[in-house]
C-alpha cells in the first residue's frame, strides 16, 4: 500500500479542552462552516497541507463520551463510526486527565486510529504537574503530543504523528477487560450480532455488544430491522444490563486509574486563579450586581458606541437612494433601485454595527468563561420562573436578535426546557423592534416616551415569563430539569478567536436576514408601487374633507398647506384665514399670486400650490395631482383593507395593518412601511408629524400598535430558525399562532378598556 | 512570607481607598441624578450609580477580607481593578464614538457636544486602577496560576 | 463510617467522596462520563442561598442545580 496523499482527520474531545483553538491553529483561516446534514449542529471543516500531504480537518462537537446523549454527541459519534476518518485527534485537557481519558477508552473500543493532543500542558505544568508522555503513549499504545493550542505550540509535531499514524496499514483494537461475567455476555452477544452481515460492515462487533448492554438508543434503532433483533432482545432481557453497565464504567475508570499514577505526578492542588475569580464573581451578594453592571456595559457599547457607525451607513444609503431616484430612468426603475433596493438593504445594514458589537460582547463573555457563571448566578431566579439556568443566556441574547438566541438554546439538554425557552424567546424585545417604539412613543407620548418604551420592554419580559409558567402548567407540564454544566476556567480570550467567533455568528445574520429582507424589500416596494393597472406613476385624486396628503404636486380647492422643505412652495389663490408669515401678512378672502412659503409655514387657502407640501382639505372639492402619493391605490392598500375587519376592534387602520403585515419580514420594517404609507419616506420627524395629524391615530392606538408589534409574530427570519431548532411544524405553527392570538387579545383589551375610560 | 504580607497590606490600603472613592462618587452621581444639583464632571445617570457602587463594594469586600487576614481577599482587589478598567475602556470608546458623531458626521444631536460632556467618574476613577494594574502587572495573567500570596 | 448525604447538604470546602448516584439510567451514565464515578473525590466550593452549587472534581468545576445535587450521594472522605 502506497503512502496516502490525502487524509481526513477528526478532532474530538471534551467541551472546553481547547478543540476550537487547536482547529484554528491547524487550519488558520481556511475553514468552512456549514451544518451537519439534518441537524443544526455546526460543522467546521478546514484544509491544511502538511509536507505535501493534503489533510482535511473536521472539528467535531465537544463530547464527554460516545453515548448518544445529545445531538452533539450523536453527530460526533456517527462521524467517527460511519465516515471512518483516517485519524482521530483526541484533544485531552492535561489539567483534567482522568475524566478526559474516559473518552479515550471509548475511542479505543471503537478501534479508530487515535493521536492524543495533550493540550494546555502549560497550565498543568505551571501548577507543578509532571506528565510523562512517553509512558502515557506506551501504556495507551497511542501517540501522545504536547500542545498549547492557543499559541500554536506543538501543532507541527502533532501533524507529523497524524501523518505517520495514517500510514499505518492497520490499527490495533485496544480492549478493556470487563471481568469474566460481562466478557462472557459480550462474546455471546457478538456471536449473535455476527449473523447480521449488514451490521458487521458498519461497526466493530464488540462495540455494538457494549453499546447494547448500555441500552444505547441510537444502536437500538439500528438493530430495529435486523434479522437477529429478537434474539438480541431475548438475551438482553436475561442479564441485568443496569448492573453490567455500572460495572463496565467502573472498569474503565479502574483501567484509567491503573495508568494514571504512573504517568502523572500531581502538583499541589490549591485554589486556582479561576477559583479566586469565582469567589468574587459568584459571591452571594456581589454575583448578581456584578452581572447586571457587566450587561449594562455590554449594552452601552452595543447601542451608544454603535451610533456613529449606524449614522454613517444611513447617510451613505440615503445618498445612494436619493441619487437613484433622481438619475435613473424610467422612474419606476429609479424607484425600485432607490427605494426598494437601497432603501431595503440599507435598512438591514444600519443594524449591522449593533449586531456585530453585540456578538463581539457575547463572544468575549463566552470565550472568557463568564457566560457559564451567568447561568449559575441566575439559576435560582430562572428556576422560580419555570425556566432553566441555561435558559438565561438565550433570553438575554434575545434582546439583540432572536435568531442567535434561539440557536443558543442548543446547550439545554432537556427537550421541554429547550422548547419553552424557544417559544418564549420571541417575546423578548429584539433590537429591531426598538425603532418602532422610538417612532410611536416619540410621536404620541412626548416626554413620557422613555417610560413607555421601558414599560413595553418590561411587558415583553412579563409575557415571556408568564407564558413559560403557563406552558409549564398546561402543554409542557413538569419542573425544569436538573442540570449540570462544566464551568470552564477563566481565560483572557485572544482577539483573534473572539473575532472569528463573532464573525461566524454575525455573518450568519448578514446572510440569513440579508437575503430574506433584500427579497422582501423588493416585494414590499412592488406591492406599494403597483396596482392592477401597473406602475402607479402620478396620482390624480379627489380629496375628502379632513383627509391628509403629503406630496410634491399641485392641489386645487379649499385646504391647508404646510410646506415641508425650505422655500420650495409657491401659492396662488384666495386666502381663507388671515395669517402672519415671515414674508408678510395675508388677509382673509384676498387673492394673491406666487406667495413663497418657508419651511413649516402654514396657510389656509383656496387655490393652487406647487412644491413639497402637506395638504389637508377643509371641505369637499379638493383635488390633488402629483407624485409620492401612490400607496393608497396600490396592492399594499388592498392588503391593509383586507385585514380591516380583524383589526378594527383594536383601533388599527389599513395603513397600520399594511405596516404590520410587512413588519412580519422584520419588525423594523414597520417604521419604513409607515413612512411609505404616509408618503413621506423614512424621515422620522415627518412620519410622526403626519401620524399626529391622522385623526384615527391616538396615543391609545399607538400604544396598542406597540404592544401588537412586540408580540404578534416572530419575524420572517426567526420562523425558519424556530422550525429548524424544534424540528416540528406543529411547534413552529404554535409559536406563530400563540403570538398572534396573544397580541390580538391584549391589544383588544387595552384598546377597549382604554376607549371606555375615554383615552 | 513577610514580603507578601507587605504587598497584601498595600492591596488592603488600595482596596479601601478605591472602594471609598467609588462609593463616594456613586453617592455624588445619585445626587446628580435627582436633577436637583449640578456637579461638575459627574453627569446624572441612575445606572451609573449602580456601576460605581458595585465596583466600590467589590473593593471594600476585598479590604474587609484582607483586614480579617484572609489572603484570598486580594481576588476582590484584582477583580475590582479589572471591572474598573473595563468600564474605563467602555466610556473611552463611547467618548470616541460621540466625538465621531460631533466632528465627523456633524449629527444634529451633537451640535453642542464637547468632550467634557463625556467625562464621567467611571472614566477618571479607572486611572487609579491603571496604577494598580501597572504596579501589580505580573499578577494579571489568566494563562498561568499566578495569584501570589496563596 | 461517615454519614451519607446528598451533595446538596454537604458542607462547603470539605473533601467528599461520591458513594452513589440516585438517578435514572441516562443521567447516571452522564454523570459518570463527566467524572462523577463512585469513589470520585469532590468538593463543594460555593453553596449559598437556594440556587445551584459550584463543585470541584479534580481540576474541573461544575455548576450543579439543586435538583441534580440531591441525586448525588456523598460522604466525607
Amino acid at each position: 500500500m502506497g503512502a496516502k496523499n490525502h487524509i481526513t482527520v477528526a478532532l474530538a474531545g471534551n467541551p472546553n479542552a481547547g478543540k476550537t483553538s487547536l482547529f484554528n491553529a491547524i487550519t488558520g483561516s481556511r475553514q468552512h462552516v456549514g451544518n451537519w446534514p439534518g441537524v443544526t449542529v455546526e460543522k467546521k471543516v478546514g484544509k491544511y497541507t502538511h509536507k505535501g500531504i493534503e489533510i482535511e480537518v473536521v472539528d467535531l462537537p465537544g463530547t464527554y463520551s460516545l453515548t448518544a446523549y445529545s445531538i452533539d454527541e450523536i453527530v460526533a459519534r456517527d462521524y467517527i463510526v460511519e465516515e471512518r476518518p483516517d485519524v482521530v485527534v483526541h484533544i485531552v485537557d492535561a489539567s483534567n486527565l482522568e475524566r478526559n481519558l474516559y473518552l479515550t477508552t471509548q475511542l479505543m473500543e471503537l478501534g479508530t486510529r487515535v493521536v492524543i493532543a495533550l493540550n494546555m500542558v502549560d497550565i498543568a505544568e505551571k501548577r507543578g504537574d509532571v506528565i510523562d508522555i512517553e509512558k502515557m503513549a506506551g501504556f495507551l499504545e497511542i501517540p501522545v503530543v504536547r500542545t498549547i493550542a492557543n499559541i500554536g505550540y506543538g501543532v507541527t509535531t502533532l501533524m507529523d504523528e497524524v501523518v505517520k499514524e495514517a500510514q499505518k496499514p492497520e490499527h490495533h483494537e485496544h480492549e478493556i477487560g470487563y471481568g469474566k461475567e460481562i466478557e462472557k455476555a459480550l462474546v455471546k452477544l457478538e456471536s449473535i450480532i455476527k449473523r447480521d452481515t449488514h451490521l458487521v460492515g458498519i461497526y466493530p462487533l464488540r462495540w455494538i455488544a457494549v453499546k447494547l448492554i448500555e441500552d444505547d438508543e441510537n444502536i437500538k434503532e439500528r438493530i430495529e430491522f435486523s434479522p437477529v433483533r429478537e434474539e438480541i432482545e431475548e438475551f438482553l432481557a436475561e442479564i441485568d444490563t443496569i448492573d453490567f453497565e455500572a460495572r463496565m464504567a467502573d472498569k474503565r475508570y479502574e483501567a484509567i486509574n491503573a495508568v494514571l499514577p504512573q504517568v502523572l505526578k500531581k502538583g499541589e492542588v490549591g485554589m486556582t486563579t479561576s477559583d479566586m475569580i469565582d469567589r468574587v464573581l459568584t459571591n452571594k451578594y456581589l454575583g448578581i450586581p456584578i452581572f447586571l453592571i457587566l450587561m449594562w456595559g455590554a449594552f452601552e457599547l452595543t447601542f451608544t458606541f454603535a451610533t456613529p457607525f449606524m449614522d454613517i451607513i444611513d447617510l451613505v444609503f440615503g445618498h445612494l437612494s436619493g441619487w437613484a431616484n433622481e438619475n435613473i430612468e424610467p422612474a419606476w426603475l429609479g424607484s425600485l433601485i432607490g427605494d426598494g433596493i437601497f432603501g431595503g438593504v440599507g435598512f438591514v445594514l444600519i443594524f449591522l454595527p449593533n449586531i456585530f458589537i453585540l456578538f463581539l460582547m457575547l463572544s468575549f463573555l463566552e470565550d472568557s468563561g463568564y457566560m457559564a457563571r451567568a447561568a449559575f448566578i441566575m439559576d435560582k431566579l430562572m428556576y422560580n420562573l419555570g425556566l432553566h439556568g441555561k435558559s438565561f443566556i438565550p433570553l438575554l441574547m434575545g434582546f439583540g436578535c432572536n435568531i442567535p438566541a434561539i440557536m443558543a438554546t442548543r446547550t439545554i439538554e432537556d427537550e421541554k426546557d429547550r422548547l419553552i425557552t424557544i417559544l418564549v424567546n420571541p417575546f423578548i424585545s429584539c433590537g429591531a423592534r426598538l425603532p418602532v417604539y422610538l417612532l410611536l412613543a416619540g410621536a404620541f407620548f412626548g416626554g413620557q416616551a422613555a417610560t413607555v418604551i421601558f414599560f413595553i420592554y418590561i411587558f415583553g419580559i412579563v409575557v415571556a415569563v408568564g407564558s413559560a409558567k403557563l406552558f409549564r402548567s398546561t402543554i409542557l407540564p413538569g419542573k425544569p430539569a436538573p442540570f449540570i454544566m462544566e464551568l470552564p476556567p477563566y481565560r483572557l480570550p485572544t482577539l483573534r478567536t473572539t473575532v472569528i467567533h463573532m464573525w461566524e455568528r454575525g455573518s450568519m445574520y448578514l446572510r440569513k436576514a440579508g437575503t430574506i429582507i433584500f427579497v422582501f424589500a423588493i416585494v414590499i416596494w412592488s406591492l406599494s408601487a403597483f396596482n392592477g393597472d401597473g406602475y402607479i406613476e402620478e396620482t390624480e385624486k379627489d380629496i375628502d374633507e379632513g383627509e391628509l396628503l403629503v406630496g410634491d404636486g399641485a392641489f386645487e380647492g379649499k385646504g391647508r398647506f404646510t410646506v415641508l422643505e425650505d422655500g420650495e412652495g409657491t401659492f396662488t389663490g384666495t386666502v381663507l384665514e388671515t395669517v402672519e408669515l415671515k414674508s408678510g401678512t395675508y388677509e382673509k378672502d384676498r387673492y394673491y399670486e406666487g406667495i413663497e412659503l418657508m419651511e413649516e409655514e402654514e396657510l389656509h387657502g383656496d387655490g393652487t400650490f406647487e412644491g413639497e407640501c402637506e395638504f389637508l382639505s377643509d371641505e369637499d372639492g379638493g383635488r390633488y395631482i402629483g407624485e409620492d402619493f401612490t400607496v393608497e391605490e396600490s396592492f399594499a392598500a388592498d392588503i391593509g383593507h383586507g385585514f380591516g375587519p380583524i383589526t378594527s376592534p383594536l383601533g388599527f387602520t389599513w395603513k397600520m395593518n399594511t405596516a404590520l403585515v410587512f413588519g412580519f419580514v422584520a419588525k423594523e420594517v414597520v417604521v419604513g412601511s409607515l413612512g411609505v404609507l404616509y408618503g413621506v419616506g423614512e424621515d422620522e420627524d415627518r412620519v410622526s408629524d403626519s401620524m399626529e395629524d391622522d385623526k384615527d391615530f391616538s396615543p391609545l392606538v399607538a400604544f396598542c400598535l406597540m404592544l401588537f408589534t412586540l408580540l404578534y409574530l416572530p419575524c420572517l427570519a426567526t420562523v425558519p430558525v424556530i422550525y429548524k431548532e424544534t424540528g416540528s411544524v406543529k411547534w413552529t405553527g404554535f409559536s406563530v399562532g400563540y403570538g398572534l392570538v396573544l397580541a390580538w387579545l391584549l391589544a383588544f383589551v387595552v384598546y377597549q378598556v382604554g376607549s371606555l375610560m375615554g383615552y | 512570607m513577610a514580603e507578601i504580607d507587605v504587598e497584601n497590606e498595600e492591596k488592603m490600603t488600595f482596596g479601601l481607598a478605591a472602594g471609598a472613592l467609588y462609593v463616594f462618587f456613586g453617592i455624588l452621581q445619585a445626587l446628580a441624578s435627582t436633577g436637583l444639583v449640578d456637579i461638575p464632571l459627574v453627569p446624572g445617570n441612575a445606572i451609573g450609580v449602580l456601576v460605581l457602587v458595585v465596583i466600590g463594594a467589590v473593593f471594600l469586600f476585598g479590604y474587609r477580607e484582607l483586614k480579617e487576614g484572609i489572603p484570598e481577599g486580594i481576588a476582590y482587589i484584582h477583580v475590582g481593578i479589572g471591572l474598573s478598567l473595563v468600564f474605563g475602556i467602555i466610556y473611552l470608546l463611547v467618548m470616541g464614538a460621540d466625538a465621531i458623531s460631533a466632528y465627523l458626521i456633524r449629527s444634529e444631536d451633537f451640535e453642542d457636544w464637547s468632550i467634557i460632556d463625556d467625562v464621567r467618574p467611571e472614566l477618571y476613577l479607572a486611572l487609579l486602577s491603571l496604577i494598580g494594574l501597572v504596579k501589580w502587572r505580573d499578577e494579571f495573567s489568566l494563562k498561568g496560576i499566578t495569584i501570589s500570596g496563596v | 463510617m461517615a454519614p451519607v448525604m446528598p451533595l446538596q447538604m454537604a458542607p462547603e470546602g470539605k473533601e467528599l467522596r461520591v458513594t452513589s448516584i440516585n438517578a435514572g439510567r441516562g443521567l447516571t451514565r452522564r454523570l459518570i462520563e463527566m467524572g462523577f464515578n463512585e469513589r470520585a473525590l469532590v468538593k463543594v466550593l460555593n453553596s449559598h442561598g437556594r440556587g445551584a452549587l459550584i463543585v470541584q472534581l479534580n481540576d474541573a468545576r461544575f455548576a450543579i442545580s439543586r435538583g441534580m445535587a440531591m441525586k448525588i450521594m456523598v460522604d466525607v472522605a
